[in-house]
C-alpha cells in the first residue's frame, strides 16, 4: 500500500544533551512523516494518500551524559473523506464527506545516547503517554464529532550530530495507541483499534547550557 | 408488485384489483373507486401553511451562545450550567453552544442570564430554520413517503446525477411522444436513456399501462419544477425497459432478456445502469431469471425487487434470489403494509401505503402519490391521460430503494453488496430486535445511509 502521509510536528522541547555537561536543556522544533500504520485499511480508507499537517511543543533534561528524559506534545492534523466498506476484506469506498482527524499526543520519554560514530551519535528513546483524538466530519453541513483518548506507547531510534547549541537529528520510530478506536466506524469493519504508526521526523534543537 | 398466479411471473393488476391498489389524487377517504385527476388541482395552500406552522411551533426552544475566544469548553460548560442551560452541544467551529433551557426556563430568561456572564460574547434565542432544498412541487406535501424518508435531508446530501441510471423494467415508461403514447408531463426535466421493448425488439419502450410510469416517477419524477410532486432520486436517470405486456403480464424469459440487454448497454463505453428495479413478481424459480441477475450484479449492478402484495409468508421471485434486494412494504405507522409479502428472504421495508389508511392526517389515503396516465382510459387505447395518483404496493416501495442505491452509487459505492449492505446496517429496526422476517432489516433510512463511516463512529 502506498503510504505518503506527510505530519508536520513542531515539537518544543529541552532536551538534555549527551555530550554535554548535566542538566544541559535543549529546544528542538521537529517536523515529519507519520502514519496509521497499525490501522492501515482503516487509514487507507479515509486518508487514502493525502498529507497531514502537525505542531507540538515539549520539554527534556538531559540527567547524564548518556541519558536524557523528555516531555513532548505534538498535534497531528489529518485530512481525509467519509467511506464505506462491506467488510474486513473489501475495497472501502470514499464518499466525498469531508473528515478530519486531530491527534493530540503528550509522551513523556527516556533516551540512551550511544557513542558517537565519527560526527553521529545513535540513540534510543522509549516513552508513553496518552493521545486524545477527534474526529469532525461535515455531511452537507451538518458536522458529526466524535473524540476519545487512549494510553499510547512509542519506540524510536534516531541519528543526530550535535555541533555546538545546534543539534540535528533524524529518528524513525513507531507510535502505538491500541484500543483508541475500533468501537465503530471503519475501524470496526477492518477490525482496527490502534491510532498509531511509524514515523519518521527530523529535528533541529537549540541547546541552552 | 404485478403479479398473476396463472403465469410463472407478475401481474394482472387490473383484473387483480387495481382499485384496491390506485387512486386518484383528490379522491376522498370514503371512496375507493379509481378516479381519473385532470392533473391541475390545486391543494389549499392556507391548509399548507398551517400545518408547516404547527410543525416549526413543536421545535423545542434553543439559545446560542457565543464565549469569548479566551474561555475554554470547561468554563463554558460552566456557565451554561449555571445559568439554566439544560443541553448544549458546541461548534466544532469555535466556542460557540446550542443550549436548550431547563424545564421552567424560559428562552429569554437563559439569554439574560447568559448576557450577564462576562465570559460571554453575546446571547441569543434561536430561530428554526428549513432546509434551503423544500421541492416546490405543488403536491410535494402529499408525499408522506418522502417525509418518511427524510427526502429534504436526503437532497442536501445528494439527488443523483444523469451519470449514474435506473433501469425500471415493467410495463413501460411514458417518457416519449411516439405514436399514440405521450410523455408524461412531469418527466420535463428527467433524463432518459435508449430504452428497450422486449415484445417488439425496439427501442419503443412506452407504458400502455400505468404501473411502468408510476414506478419510474417514483425514482426519478421531475422535482423542484413547480409542478406535479417530487421523485427521491430525481436527477438521476431512467432506462425505461418494457418487460411486461399493457396486462402487466410477462414471463420470466422476457424479464431475462431485458436484464440481459441492461447488461450489455454501453454509453460512451460505459454502462451507466447501476440499479435495475423489478417491482413485479412470481412464485416460480427459473434459472435463466436468476443467471441474468447473477450477470447483472457481476456487472456492478444493484438489483432490487418487490416482495409481493398477497400477505404470505413466502417471498416472490425475483425478490427472493439471494442477489437481489427483496423490499416490503409498510403503512404511514411503519407497520407492515397488509398485503406485503413477508419470509426469510426479505430483506428491507419501504413505504409502500395503505389506501384504508391516512395516518398523516392530510386527509387523503395514504398511497404513494406519483404521476401516471389513467389506466381506464389506457385501456381504451388512449395513453395521454395523465394524473397524480395514490398508489399502493410493494411495487412502489422497491423504486424507492433502488432510488437510494443509485444516490449511494453516485455517491461513490461502486459495489451492490456493499450498497445492500449500507441500506440494511442503517435501516430502522422495526418489528422483532434486528433482522426479522416482516420487515427484514428494517425501514431504508437512505440520508443515513449516503453519510457513511467516519474513523470511528
Amino acid at each position: 500500500m502506498k503510504r505518503r502521509i506527510s505530519v508536520f510536528t513542531l515539537a518544543v522541547s529541552l532536551m538534555a544533551s549527551p555530550s554535554a555537561q548535566a542538566g544541559s536543556l535543549t529546544l528542538l522544533v521537529d517536523a515529519g512523516l507519520r502514519t496509521l500504520s497499525n490501522s492501515p485499511d482503516t487509514e487507507k480508507a479515509i486518508f487514502g494518500t493525502k498529507q497531514g499537517i502537525g505542531l507540538g511543543l515539549g520539554v527534556s533534561y538531559d540527567r547524564a551524559s548518556s541519558w536524557r528524559f523528555g516531555l513532548d506534545a505534538r498535534r497531528i492534523r489529518r485530512e481525509g473523506e467519509r467511506a464505506f466498506a462491506l467488510d474486513r476484506t473489501s475495497e472501502a469506498f470514499r464518499l466525498g464527506h469531508p473528515l478530519t482527524l486531530t491527534l493530540t499526543e503528550g509522551v513523556a520519554s527516556a533516551s540512551y545516547r550511544f557513542g558517537e560514530v565519527g560526527p553521529i551519535a545513535p540513540y534510543v528513546t522509549m516513552g508513553g503517554g496518552v493521545a486524545w483524538w477527534k474526529e469532525s466530519s461535515n455531511i452537507a453541513g451538518l458536522i458529526e464529532n466524535a473524540r476519545g483518548s487512549a494510553f499510547l506507547f512509542e519506540a524510536r531510534l534516531g541519528l543526530e550530530r550535535q555541533q555546538g547549541a545546534l543539534r540535528l537529528a533524524l529518528e524513525g520510530g513507531i507510535t502505538m495507541i491500541p484500543n483508541a478506536v475500533g468501537v465503530g466506524g471503519i475501524s470496526k469493519v477492518y477490525e482496527e483499534k490502534d491510532l498509531g504508526g511509524l514515523f519518521v521526523v527530523t529535528r533541529i534543537g537549540f541547546s541552552r547550557r | 408488485m404485478l403479479r398473476r398466479r396463472r403465469f410463472p411471473l407478475a401481474a394482472g393488476l387490473l383484473a387483480a384489483g387495481l382499485a384496491g391498489l390506485i387512486f386518484a389524487e383528490g379522491a376522498g377517504l370514503d371512496s375507493q373507486t379509481v378516479q381519473a385527476d385532470d392533473g391541475v388541482r390545486v391543494l389549499d395552500p392556507a391548509y399548507l401553511e398551517l400545518r408547516q406552522e404547527e410543525a416549526r411551533t413543536a421545535l423545542p426552544p434553543r439559545v446560542i451562545v457565543q464565549f469569548r475566544s479566551s474561555v475554554d469548553d470547561r468554563q463554558a460548560e460552566r456557565c451554561v450550567g449555571d445559568a439554566g442551560g439544560a443541553r448544549a452541544s458546541r461548534s466544532a467551529f469555535g466556542p460557540r453552544y446550542s443550549v436548550e433551557p431547563m424545564a421552567g426556563l424560559d428562552a429569554r430568561g437563559l439569554v439574560d442570564r447568559l448576557n450577564a456572564m462576562s465570559e460571554v460574547e453575546f446571547a441569543e434565542i434561536d430561530a428554526p430554520v428549513r432546509a434551503h432544498f423544500t421541492p416546490n412541487d405543488e403536491r410535494f406535501a402529499l408525499q408522506w413517503h418522502l417525509k418518511m424518508l427524510a427526502a429534504e435531508r436526503i437532497w442536501d446530501i445528494q439527488k443523483g446525477d444523469p451519470s449514474v441510471a435506473v433501469a425500471v423494467l415493467d410495463t413501460g415508461v411514458a417518457y416519449e411522444d411516439f405514436g399514440p403514447y405521450r410523455k408524461a408531463p412531469d418527466f420535463g426535466g428527467t433524463v432518459f436513456l435508449p430504452g428497450f421493448n422486449v415484445f417488439t425488439g425496439d427501442a419503443h419502450a412506452n407504458d400502455d399501462n400505468f404501473h411502468g410510469t408510476h414506478v419510474a416517477s417514483i425514482i426519478a419524477e421531475s422535482t423542484n419544477n413547480g409542478v406535479g410532486v417530487a421523485g427521491i432520486a430525481y436527477q438521476t436517470a431512467i432506462m425505461p425497459v418494457k418487460v411486461l405486456d399493457r396486462n402487466g403480464d410477462g414471463f420470466n424469459a422476457q424479464v431475462a432478456e431485458g436484464i440481459d440487454y441492461v447488461v450489455n448497454f454501453r454509453q460512451g463505453g460505459v454502462n451507466p445502469v447501476r440499479v435495475i428495479n423489478l417491482s413485479l413478481g412470481g412464485t416460480t424459480r427459473t434459472q435463466a431469471l436468476e443467471a441474468a441477475i447473477n450477470r447483472a450484479v457481476a456487472a456492478g449492478i444493484t438489483v432490487v425487487a418487490s416482495s409481493g402484495n398477497d400477505n404470505i409468508g413466502t417471498v416472490d421471485y425475483p425478490a427472493a434470489f439471494d442477489n437481489v434486494i427483496a423490499v416490503g412494504s409498510v403503512d404511514g405507522r411503519k407497520v407492515k403494509a397488509p398485503y406485503s409479502n413477508f419470509g426469510t428472504a426479505i430483506d428491507l421495508v419501504a413505504p409502500g401505503g395503505d389506501l384504508r389508511r391516512d395516518d398523516n392526517g392530510d386527509g387523503r389515503p395514504d398511497g404513494v402519490l406519483q404521476q401516471t396516465f389513467d389506466p381506464a382510459t389506457a385501456a381504451l387505447g388512449r395513453y395521454d391521460n395523465f394524473a397524480y395518483y395514490f398508489v399502493v404496493g410493494t411495487s412502489q416501495a422497491a423504486p424507492q430503494v433502488s432510488a437510494a442505491a443509485a444516490l449511494l452509487a453516485r455517491q461513490g459505492i461502486k459495489d451492490p453488496r456493499a450498497i445492500q449492505a449500507i441500506l440494511e446496517r442503517t435501516a430502522e429496526d422495526l418489528g422483532d430486535p434486528g433482522r426479522d422476517d416482516r420487515y427484514g432489516f428494517g425501514l431504508i433510512r437512505p440520508a443515513e445511509a449516503l453519510k457513511g463511516l467516519g474513523l470511528s463512529k
